[in-house]
């Protein structure tokens, strides 16, 4: 046999399992955009709209809590319900943004009663881990399952700043008591930097989830991730939202099964926070339009109430971090109606909200407190209409 | 969760490795003055060695793993080459595969890089590289090049099967952490080192066997005149 005919074979060979892969697709998550013949496109897992949600209970709820931990600069926090009226906390902090001490910090709510934090991930911890070198870490998002088994996204630094960020992956299956090692995700062929992430996920049907998350390096656009039910980093793979530098740091928000919004930060002159569908499950997207409200280069975060209204929270001004507001939008984004401030004081800063809607229709709003402290405001939704203008 | 059974990493510590052993060869060769040319396997294992050795808890290869989502086979098999031309061999790659290599890695930086970094209003083709059919183009330029007799063409015949078992094992064996096609193929350093490459100029082809001088014969002699 000659040297050509023995590539020849091989080459057969290589074609018979491509083929094989083809129709027979192993590891990707199944629904995902980056979708392999005999793929169903991918469907989101929403419940049902309840027109009467949140309507039952009556009395208002709302409640202010503080977290604080033992450093100096805190940051982007976000939320999980891994049992029902359970919360966990999530958030960065150390002697400043970007410093080399900082470290991912944890929390969990039973009883009303935030736990003292600890921190869970630091650039020690992780370089251990990953067996690399990693010299600081960031933005984490924590998220669970119907399980409870609790999953932390979170960014890790080898080189420069914010741009040169890879996303990791850990997970817990006893309540944050331990994790498992940090297993770095390959995103991005450029030296896989630039990923990063701040709001959390929406899960797919038949397990799995999508996770937004964004890009900026020369670019500054978002993207989604798709993650499989085991959040297994091997068959893990992102898609395209948009590019360019129009807007980043996106909010996704399933509507049905197929329909989503996503809200983002602005990326350009432009202060105004983006909005841009998709009808089929992700795959496509509509070009990002303005929404009328403004953004001041800050993250926004959006959740999607019972009833299908959207609920957003975001600093309402073009320019400052010095107060956080929500509103609601009760025709998929089309139109908005601001609702009550949370914060507003001049010079401060109330930035990075993340909404979660808990399994009881309750809402649970963390946010960055003056760089101090995380805070978390919980209200249900008697509270939010009491104090939205009422529609003639 | 994923269990490795080597090192995520192991390309790319093969890969420093080998960039180790070709440093250390040049300068023995330097400090020698080409007396010597040290043995291939006593370089390989110091500079491994030098490489794996921890420092600050991370070894040599940690660090540039960590700075990078590994490198491409193809680079893989120019340092390769580079390190057995170092040490004295004659190294498995012809001038024209050089620059196969290449062009290839040039073609491909092109269709990817600015796409995937989000300059412009193009499609991301770094996604592609999650499909099914990026592989079976690769394979139609692999036979291509194959036909040519490009030792290209056996890399990528290396580079597909790496890539197959990697994705087939939901990356249980390692070697590389992306089970993206376009990781295995170019990376940013191959797209440099291809510039000068793709240029590089040829030895005219040799001619063909058939067409080789032949053995003079006399010519024929006039019978001679009555």
């Amino acid at each position: 046999m000659t040297r050509q005919n023995l590539g020849v074979l091989c080459l057969g060979l290589i074609l018979a399992v491509s083929l094989y892969r083809w129709f027979y697709p192993l590891g990707t998550p199944r629904s995902s955009p980056v979708r392999r013949s005999g793929h169903s496109a991918p469907r989101f897992r929403v419940d049902p709209v309840d027109p009467k949600s949140g309507t039952s209970i009556v009395a208002e709820q709302h409640q202010v809590q503080t977290l604080g931990s033992s450093v100096a600069s805190v940051h982007v926090a976000s939320l999980c319900e891994p049992k029902p009226g359970t919360l966990a906390a999530v958030w960065y902090g150390g002697t400043r943004e970007g410093a080399r001490d900082v470290a991912v910090w944890f929390s969990t709510r039973t009883d009303n009663q935030w736990t003292e934090p600890v921190p869970i991930v630091t650039a020690e911890t992780a370089r251990r881990e990953l067996g690399h070198h990693v010299r600081k870490v960031g933005n984490a998002v924590i998220f669970s399952d119907d399980t409870g088994r609790m999953s932390l996204l979170f960014v890790t630094i080898t080189v420069g700043g914010w741009s040169g960020s890879s996303l990791c992956i850990k997970h817990s299956d006893d309540s944050g008591k331990t994790w498992t090692p940090s297993q770095r995700l390959v995103l991005s062929p450029f030296f896989n930097i630039s990923e990063l992430v701040k709001n959390g996920p929406t899960k797919l049907e038949g397990g799995g989830w999508v996770v937004p998350i964004y890009h900026e390096l020369f670019g500054k656009f978002p993207e989604l991730l798709w993650l499989d039910a085991t959040g297994n980093p091997a068959t893990a793979v992102r898609s395209r939202v948009f590019g360019g530098r129009t807007a980043f740091q996106p909010s996704l928000v399933a509507l049905d099964s197929t329909h989503a919004v996503m809200l983002c930060r602005t990326a350009s002159s432009q202060r105004d926070l983006f909005l841009t569908r998709t009808r089929d499950g992700g795959f496509s997207w509509s070009p990002p339009e303005p929404t009328g409200l403004p953004n001041s280069d800050s993250g926004i975060d959006a959740v999607r109430l019972g009833d299908g209204r959207l609920l957003l929270a975001f600093n309402d001004t073009p320019d400052g971090r010095a107060n956080l507001r929500l509103a609601v939008s009760a025709d998929a984004g089309k139109t908005w109606s601001r609702g009550p401030f949370v914060e507003k004081e001049p010079e401060a800063e109330f930035s990075y909200p993340f909404l979660l809607r808990a399994r009881d229709g309750s809402i649970h709003l963390a946010y960055t407190w003056k760089r101090e402290a995380i805070r978390v405001v919980s209200f249900n939704i008697p509270w939010l209409d009491a104090r939205l203008p009422q529609s003639p | 969760m994923t269990r490795h059974l080597l090192s995520p990493t192991l390309l790319t510590e093969a890969l420093v490795v080998l960039i180790a052993t070709w440093l250390l060869a040049g300068i023995l060769r330097l400090a020698l003055r080409g007396k010597t040319v040290p043995r291939l396997d006593g370089m390989i294992c110091a500079a491994a060695l030098l490489v794996l050795m921890p420092w600050k808890g991370v070894s040599a290869a940690g660090w540039v793993a960590g700075a990078t989502a590994g490198f491409s086979i193809p680079l893989l098999a120019l340092v390769a080459h580079a390190t057995g031309r170092m040490l004295g061999y004659r190294g498995f790659l012809r001038t024209s595969d050089l620059r196969d290599i290449g062009r290839g890695g040039l073609v491909l930086g092109v269709l990817l890089y600015p796409s995937a970094l989000g300059w412009g209003p193009w499609e991301d083709t770094y996604q592609f590289g999650w499909m099914a059919y990026p592989d079976l183009l690769c394979v139609i330029w692999t036979l291509h090049l194959l036909r040519k007799g490009s030792h290209l063409g056996w890399i990528l015949v290396l580079t597909l099967a790496f890539w197959l078992v990697q994705t087939l094992t939901g990356n249980r064996l390692g070697l590389m952490e992306s089970t993206n096609l376009w990781d295995y193929l170019v990376d940013p350093v191959l797209v440099l080192v291809s510039i000068p490459l793709a240029f590089l100029k040829t030895d005219p082809e040799p001619e063909p066997r058939h067409l080789e001088a032949q053995p003079q014969t006399p010519p024929e002699q006039a019978p001679p005149a009555a």
